[in-house]
């Protein structure tokens, strides 16, 4: 029993260290490099918020959502001199990671795909990767993710990065 | 006895708040870029005065902020980025990170119970602050919007560029 307990606690200890593992990736490959930008929200901000109570329908609908999360990462660079080369690249790095495609969106100016990880129903992480003429972006979301809900939080955060996930609560039914 | 040892927590929990705004006084004071440029202390009676059109959801945000510490620092220091030393100097004390931003326009904040710490550094411009209290960083985004709208807090946006 005892041996159980352990290699189920270490199982869930390796799961949460290889989480968000795919953009802390390039995040420390572009640390330097002042063209990326890199935000990294923690999930004591994000307790924060599931401590506070809103007034107005939109504030308490945030407040609801970010409370479920543990953390936000992201990458993002408006001008990149091989957008199409690092898009690949990071697709293939997601998918690698065991993330199964979520939604893809392909057009003259940009390639979106959207990934998620799911553990006995719950989707624990959403990575979001986006590559444009010179643009490129990747942002990852984890903690406990209701796509319905994160379709609001996008439109109510206005992050650009964030604007694709407005439409993919219809994209998995 | 029990008059005693109350009196030594509460000489230890001040000793203690002392040490983590020492920190951010230590590392800034001599890194200011001239000297008659003096860091902005604020409590809430003076962060209330600087709402120019007394917006109440700006005066409700602040009410459970005891102190507030701006300092701005010279232009070596934005440079070297040496106010990591100061950062990690926090760290070491506990504080966690709550939010990074890298890139061309720098920002972090990391905290510990009510005690934040941070730097903001845009186009040569940096600022560090020490923020003791509680604040609903949620209202922050709808506060910065109304900044924008108003003449509201011209005191800090002229002072540190950040129009």
């Amino acid at each position: 029993m005892k041996k159980i307990v352990l290699i189920v606690m270490i199982l869930s200890i390796a799961g949460t260290a290889f989480s968000q593992e795919v953009v802390s990736k390039y995040m420390d490959k572009y640390e330097g490099d002042e063209t990326f930008t890199k935000v990294s929200v923690s999930s004591k901000m994000f307790s924060l918020f599931a401590e506070m109570e809103g007034n107005e329908d939109d504030e308490k609908l945030f407040y609801d959502i970010t409370s479920k999360l543990k953390g936000m990462k992201v990458v993002a660079s408006e001008k990149v001199s091989n957008p199409k080369s690092l898009y690949d690249g990071a697709v293939a790095d997601v998918d690698k990671a065991g993330f199964e495609e979520l939604m893809t969106v392909r057009d003259a100016e940009e390639n979106v795909k959207i990934s998620i990880r799911e553990k006995g129903g719950i989707i624990e992480e959403l990575i979001l990767v986006a590559g444009g003429k010179e643009k490129f972006a990747m942002v990852s979301l984890y903690g406990e993710i209701d796509l319905k809900q994160i379709s609001k939080l996008a439109s109510l955060m206005r992050i650009n990065q964030l604007q694709y996930l407005e439409n993919i609560d219809t994209s998995k039914d | 006895m029990k008059k005693y040892l109350l009196s030594v927590l509460f000489a230890l929990f001040i000793l203690t708040s002392v040490a983590q705004e020492s920190i951010i006084k230590d590392f800034a004071e001599p890194r200011r870029p001239t000297r008659w440029m003096n860091p902005i202390c604020m409590y809430p009676s003076t962060l209330r005065m600087i709402n120019l059109s007394q917006d109440p959801s700006f005066n409700e945000m602040v009410n459970d902020i005891e102190k507030v510490l701006i300092y701005t620092l010279d232009s070596a220091t934005a440079v070297s980025k040496s106010y990591k030393d100061m950062l990690q100097a926090y760290e070491k004390e506990g504080f966690e990170e709550y939010i990074t931003v890298l890139g061309l326009q720098e920002m972090r904040i990391i905290g510990k119970e009510e005690e934040y710490v941070g730097i903001a550094a845009a186009e040569g411009n940096l600022i560090a602050f020490y923020l003791r209290g509680n604040i609903p960083f949620g209202k922050i985004p709808t506060l910065l919007q109304s900044f924008q709208k108003s003449d509201m807090l011209p005191l800090l946006t002229d002072q540190f560029n950040f129009k």
